[in-house]
């Protein structure tokens, strides 16, 4: 293993211990790895754009001599416009940026509008409805596809129901809406277990890394580190945590014997 | 103070530290349990990519952040593994930035396990090649639709696309047999489906973390998507299929483990509290 490897497992285990350290209140060695995530999510996004797709994509054609004039002028527009978005940063030019954004937006909804309605509401409401009905042989499949595509409907319904406002919930309406919260529940009932499954996954990558970390051959980056993060919350805690002005601890006097609490 | 108040005002500090102990112990001493049954839509999956003959060209997009590492990395290590024992040529991309890193590791560790244990050795450029990131999502996509090698002119090493013989008579998405798109979030299997299956009438599989997997069954259902890997356990299943345990296989003990915790917790808070009678105090 090369030094710049063994750097990178000590560093990443020390990031992980620090933000794992959270988990007991916050403290300086969670501001230290919050931080620095953010910097080098921020550097890594900006650096990699330049060099990734400005640069190859824009200043190399720009000023190479085997493109030509026609296909130069083409970059420049992109050019101009991301130059223009960034006049928002500049409060008496932001107006500026208007065109670049409007550009944006127009394009994003002329290509996203066709082919979501085709994509997302028309091939699944037809998919959906098309076989509540199913043709061919009458079997148990068949039977429960169609069983399972009409709650869908029945749901889909029911929901929209509980979002309609413009008449009062009684009656009949006022059942869908009620089983429309229901499903609604269901629905935030799984999302909520999908979303614990998906934290426990990173917990248990996290601490395979750390186990692996943990051997000789990463220099015991993990123990070595969880021993100073320990150390260090312990140091913080008794002798460097400051402590604003007239919160210090206050030794209440005991009330006299027989006066009401 | 009773038993539930004790309960009900217990630092929350404790019910992590039992998450945690209850996590690792099946990394500090492995154990298994009862087998992993694959669902339909992962042998969707795995069919989908077993019925290819060898030599196809297929396009695998990782699209996720190692946010998503412990449940998209082993369905694309998998995925990768499946490709090359299968001897399919593999276009690999990916459509957020941070992905480029596990990609590559990706990459060169699963190159070097097809040697091992398949007895092939995939060549770069002929049998598979890293095509890296563009930035624009949607526009990729759509980009790819119409002429790959104007979207991504070099690979990810700066070398020119069409110099790698596995680019040989590919313009567009329409000439790669199966796109895979491995999604932690946007852009990934929607803009696939939105921009690039619709389009060209793709076939095409995807993978997703557990917490966006519910937004992928109508798209299954509609037949946008032929399968579809559900977070770790759908990696476990895909493992499973193809008879290679991987990281996700041993994962599912910990993940198992910790959500009978939760749901014991869960079903213990509730018991306390009713049996409080806080419930009836308005």
């Amino acid at each position: 293993m090369t030094f710049l490897e063994i750097l990178g497992i000590w560093f990443a285990t020390a990031m992980t211990l620090f933000i794992l350290s959270f988990l007991y209140k916050d403290n300086p060695f969670y501001k230290l790895a919050e931080n620095i995530f953010v910097g080098v999510t921020l550097g890594y996004s900006v650096v990699g754009a330049i060099w990734k797709t400005i640069y190859p994509e824009w200043v190399v054609p720009l000023f190479s001599s085997d493109v030509g004039i026609w296909r130069k002028g083409f970059l420049l527009i992109p050019g101009v416009l991301g130059i223009l978005a960034l006049a928002r940063i500049i409060p008496k030019l932001n107006w500026l940026s208007r065109p670049a954004f409007a550009f944006v937006m127009g394009w994003g909804a002329g290509v996203a509008i066709p082919t979501a309605v085709d994509a997302f509401v028309l091939k699944h409401t037809s998919k959906t409805v098309s076989a509540i009905l199913p043709g061919g042989e009458f079997t148990f499949g068949a039977v429960f596809t169609a069983f399972s595509n009409l709650l869908i409907v029945v749901i889909v319904l029911c929901v929209l129901v509980y979002f309609f406002f413009s008449i009062e919930h009684r009656g009949p309406i006022r059942v869908a809406s009620r089983l429309g919260v229901l499903f609604l529940m269901v629905a935030f009932g799984i999302a909520y277990g999908n979303t614990v499954m998906g934290r426990m996954a990173l917990l248990y990558n996290r601490f395979f890394e750390l186990k692996q970390n943990a051997s000789g051959e990463s220099y015991f980056a993990t123990p070595i580190l969880v021993l100073v993060t320990v150390l260090g919350l312990i140091v913080h805690e008794v002798w460097i945590k400051p402590r604003p002005p007239g919160t210090e601890d206050v030794q209440l006097e005991k009330p006299p014997e027989g006066a009401s609490t | 103070m009773n038993a539930s108040e004790f309960f009900l005002n217990l630092d929350r500090r404790w019910i992590f530290l039992v998450i945690g102990l209850v996590v690792l112990l099946p990394i500090v001493r492995p154990f298994d349990l009862p087998g992993i049954k694959p669902t339909d839509q992962s042998k969707n999956y795995f069919d989908t990519m077993n019925a290819v003959p060898e030599g196809t060209k297929i396009l695998i997009s990782a699209d996720f952040d190692p946010g998503s590492k412990p449940e998209l990395y082993p369905m694309l290590e998998a995925t990768l593994r499946h490709a090359f024992k299968k001897k399919l040529r593999i276009v690999v991309m990916t459509l957020w930035l941070t992905g480029i890193g596990m990609v590559e590791k990706a990459i060169k560790d699963n190159v070097a396990y097809a040697k091992d244990h398949f007895g092939v050795e995939p060549q770069e450029g002929k049998d598979y090649v890293f095509i890296g990131w563009k930035t624009g999502g949607s526009a990729v996509v759509i980009g790819m639709g119409v002429n790959i090698l104007e979207m991504f002119s070099q690979d990810n090493y700066g070398k020119p696309l069409a110099e790698h013989p596995i680019m040989a008579g590919v313009k567009s998405l329409k000439d790669f047999k199966i796109v895979v798109s491995l999604s932690a979030g946007t852009p990934g299997f929607k803009e696939w489906v939105q921009y690039g299956v619709q389009k060209n009438n793709l076939t095409f599989v995807g993978g997703c973390t557990g917490i966006i997997i519910p937004e992928a069954y109508p798209y299954l259902q509609a037949g946008q998507m032929k399968g579809v890997l559900g977070g770790m356990k759908g990696a476990a299943e895909y493992e499973k299929l193809l008879n290679i345990p991987g990281t996700a296989t041993g994962g599912m003990v910990a993940l198992s483990l910790a959500q009978f915790m939760i749901i014991l917790l869960v079903a213990a808070c509730n018991i306390i509290y009713i049996a409080s009678g806080r419930w009836r105090k308005p």
